[in-house]
């Protein structure tokens, strides 16, 4: 049995209806990645689910328990918030330990889980002091520590990690991530950071206008996305979409610069999806792989470190390709560039509903309709 | 670099240091020399210098004392009603959107009404044969003399509640209202029920302006004065004879201007080291 169900939930603020009938399983112990653009209604799910809100519509079941009209004390649920909110007048120790003892656990223990959770995340010599004298680094730590601290049946994470630093931000990652594997409770983590999402979720759900677009693994969300908006989030740089045709088993581009084979897709108005590294120079790939060979001008290269992103100019459309710095050998911004495409490696969606078109053994097995 | 020149500001400040000092300064320095000698206006012709007795004198003044009981009692409960009145609405309001405008502008005017109107007007009202209170308690069987002895001074602090509730009101509203809200969402996440949230949570931040708060209205009501004035003039007794009014009565109608200079004196010491301990024990943690 699942620990979270989310039934077919609605919230309406006004007339504005910010998610429409998200329907949504948490297994014990499981990793989920809400991902999806700022303004998308993340928080708002998040504030659900904890109870701080109540739904428009819909059910939320913890286990068989139906928690819907519950207030948030009465859910069992721990929340990290993207500002951290913690209590300003409160030490380090009384802020982890308010939660234990608002629940009436006795002094004794709630000294001993206090101080056993304070040394895992390494903030045992900062408990006397207060908030405002600590780092934004370390009162993140704080306020996942209090969280975890409670020994909740599920953990809200609200972008925790958009306030710090770059390098701070993948430390945390790392760090969270040795968390879960060491407590294994049931978390629901939100970013709008498509990067964070495919480097810490189990299983991602993107999110987009209040809709559920895709669920699945990393892998999944990345080489199949179901539809544009999801192809067109997921990845960085993102995806170069093609507006184009295809009659009779051959899709061409509107510009006719780019023309391929294509199986068993339905005639009509298409755009066809490449990923920046899925663009390769001619050495890269066997011949047998050459779908597509095509010649193009180089408009700009931004350089990486080991890879370089470099803009190309088609018949005066823009492809985005990376490369291996390597390469950057004997070309320059303006010259000539030959570079291949795999055709397998294409992503077909259909140009009016965007949604994929081309079904590959993956979309078979996941029972995905095409 | 050219030096600036310092002398052309001060010369600048001048003219209204030396109304300062004529508005302010002078009264000061000359109701001290007066507190120091027996200053009758009707007997200006023989000043003497009596050094502290004045202030001796009023160790064994009994009239003096009571009047800074009576205004003590009057601070503290007024203050205190008005506090938890205060406070109350101010919870209850500050989450109520709809009529916003409308209640506040009704829930504050009281304290528009200048305090010897209001004073009249409560006199009237409370009157024992004319007021319209006691005559529809009277109905109800209910017999109150609300400027009898036992009761004058608490009919005061009624009067002050009822005019400045209000400003306590929208002092705690305001601090309310830009409270963060974050740490009461995460307070209500992490288990706690209303009332530790009020105790834990909103308490503790409010401190500060709960602090400026007693201090304003605790001082203002130290200066009572009109209710007084145009109720009890002190009476019946002794009873309502407040510090302000106490020194009204020796300075301007008995004359007694040292006397009541050095009672001046005396109440802003008293004044200073009670906001000062007040100061302190809410600022300590
Ligand atoms: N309390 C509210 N009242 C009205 N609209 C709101 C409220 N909270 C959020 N919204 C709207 O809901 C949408 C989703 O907001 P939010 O859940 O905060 O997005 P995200 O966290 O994904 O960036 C936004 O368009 C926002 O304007
Ligand atoms: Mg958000």
């Amino acid at each position: 049995m699942p620990k979270i169900t989310l039934e077919n939930i609605q919230k309406k603020f006004g007339k504005n209806t910010v998610l429409d009938g998200i329907d949504l399983e948490l297994g014990e112990g499981e990793f989920t990645v809400l991902v999806g653009p700022s303004g998308c209604g993340k928080t708002t799910l998040l504030r659900l689910i904890a109870g701080l809100d109540q739904v428009s519509a819909g059910k939320i079941l913890i286990g068989d328990r139906d928690v819907t009209r519950l207030e948030p004390r009465e859910r069992d649920i721990a929340m990290v918030f993207q500002n951290y909110a913690l209590y300003p007048h409160m030490s380090v120790y009384e802020n982890m330990s308010f939660g234990l003892k608002a629940r009436g656990v006795d002094a004794g223990e709630v000294k001993r889980r206090v101080i056993q959770v304070a040394e895992m995340l390494g903030i045992e010599i900062l408990l006397n002091r207060k908030p405002k004298e600590l780092s934004g680094g370390q009162q993140q730590r704080v306020a996942i520590g209090r969280a975890v601290v409670r020994d909740p049946s599920l953990f809200l994470f609200d972008e925790p990690l958009s306030n710090l630093d770059a390098k701070l931000r993948t430390e945390m990652r790392t760090e969270l991530l040795k968390l879960h594997r060491e407590l294994h409770a049931t978390t629901v983590y939100v970013t709008h950071d498509q990067e964070e999402a495919m480097s810490m979720g189990d299983r991602i759900v993107v999110l987009n206008d209040g809709v559920i677009q895709q669920r699945g693994t990393p892998r999944d969300i990345y080489f199949h996305p179901v539809n544009l908006l999801v192809a067109g989030f997921i990845g960085s740089p993102s995806m170069n979409m093609l507006h184009g045709k295809i009659s009779g088993d051959r899709f061409a581009s509107l510009d006719g610069a780019i023309v391929v084979e294509t199986k068993n897709l339905p005639d009509g108005d298409v755009i066809l999806g490449i990923r920046p590294e899925d663009i390769h120079q001619p050495a890269d790939l066997t011949a047998e792989q050459h779908g597509c060979v095509l010649n193009c001008r180089i408009d700009v290269i931004e350089l990486l470190g080991a890879r370089a992103i470099i803009t190309l100019i088609v018949v005066g459309v823009e492809l985005r390709a990376v490369i291996e710095e390597r390469y950057l050998k004997g070309i320059s911004e303006g010259s000539d560039l030959i570079v291949v495409f795999d055709p397998d490696r294409f992503h077909f969606f259909d140009a009016v509903t965007g949604r994929r078109l081309n079904r590959d053994r993956f979309d078979e097995e996941q029972g995905i309709d095409g | 670099m050219q030096k600036p020149d310092l002398s052309l500001q001060y010369r600048l400040m001048l003219p209204l240091a030396v109304v300062l000092l004529a508005v302010m300064a002078y009264p000061l320095i000359f109701s001290a020399w007066i507190s120091l000698h027996d200053y009758r206006l009707t007997r200006l012709t023989d000043v003497q210098f009596r050094g502290w007795q004045n202030y001796l004198g009023l160790i064994e003044n009994q009239q003096f004392w009571t009047a800074i009981t009576n205004t003590m009692t009057f601070v503290v409960g007024a203050v205190s009603m008005e506090f938890v009145l205060g406070f109350s609405l101010a919870l209850l309001l500050h989450r109520v959107r709809r009529f916003q405008n409308f209640y506040r502008a009704i829930l504050l005017s009281p304290m528009f009404i200048t305090p010897i109107a209001v004073g009249l007007m409560f006199r009237f009202l409370l009157n024992i044969q004319l007021g319209v209170i006691p005559h529809y308690l009277d109905k109800i069987g209910i017999y109150v003399d609300w400027f009898g002895i036992d009761l004058a001074l608490f009919s005061l602090m009624l009067i002050d509640t009822w005019q400045w509730t209000p400003f306590m009101l929208l002092m705690l509203l305001a601090g309310l209202e830009s409270l963060p809200k974050a740490p009461f969402e995460a307070a209500r996440v992490d288990g706690a029920s209303p009332w530790l949230i009020f105790r834990r949570i909103t308490l503790p931040m409010m401190r500060p302006v709960i602090l400026v708060a007693l201090i304003i209205r605790g001082l203002d009501a130290f200066k009572v004065f009109e209710y007084v004035y145009a109720i009890t003039r002190g009476g019946p007794g002794d009873s309502t004879e407040t510090i302000l009014f106490h020194i009204y009565k020796v300075g301007f109608r008995f004359f007694r201007m040292g006397e009541a200079a050095s009672m001046a004196y005396v109440l802003i010491v008293i004044t200073l080291i009670l906001v000062t301990a007040l100061y302190w024990s809410m600022k300590r943690r």
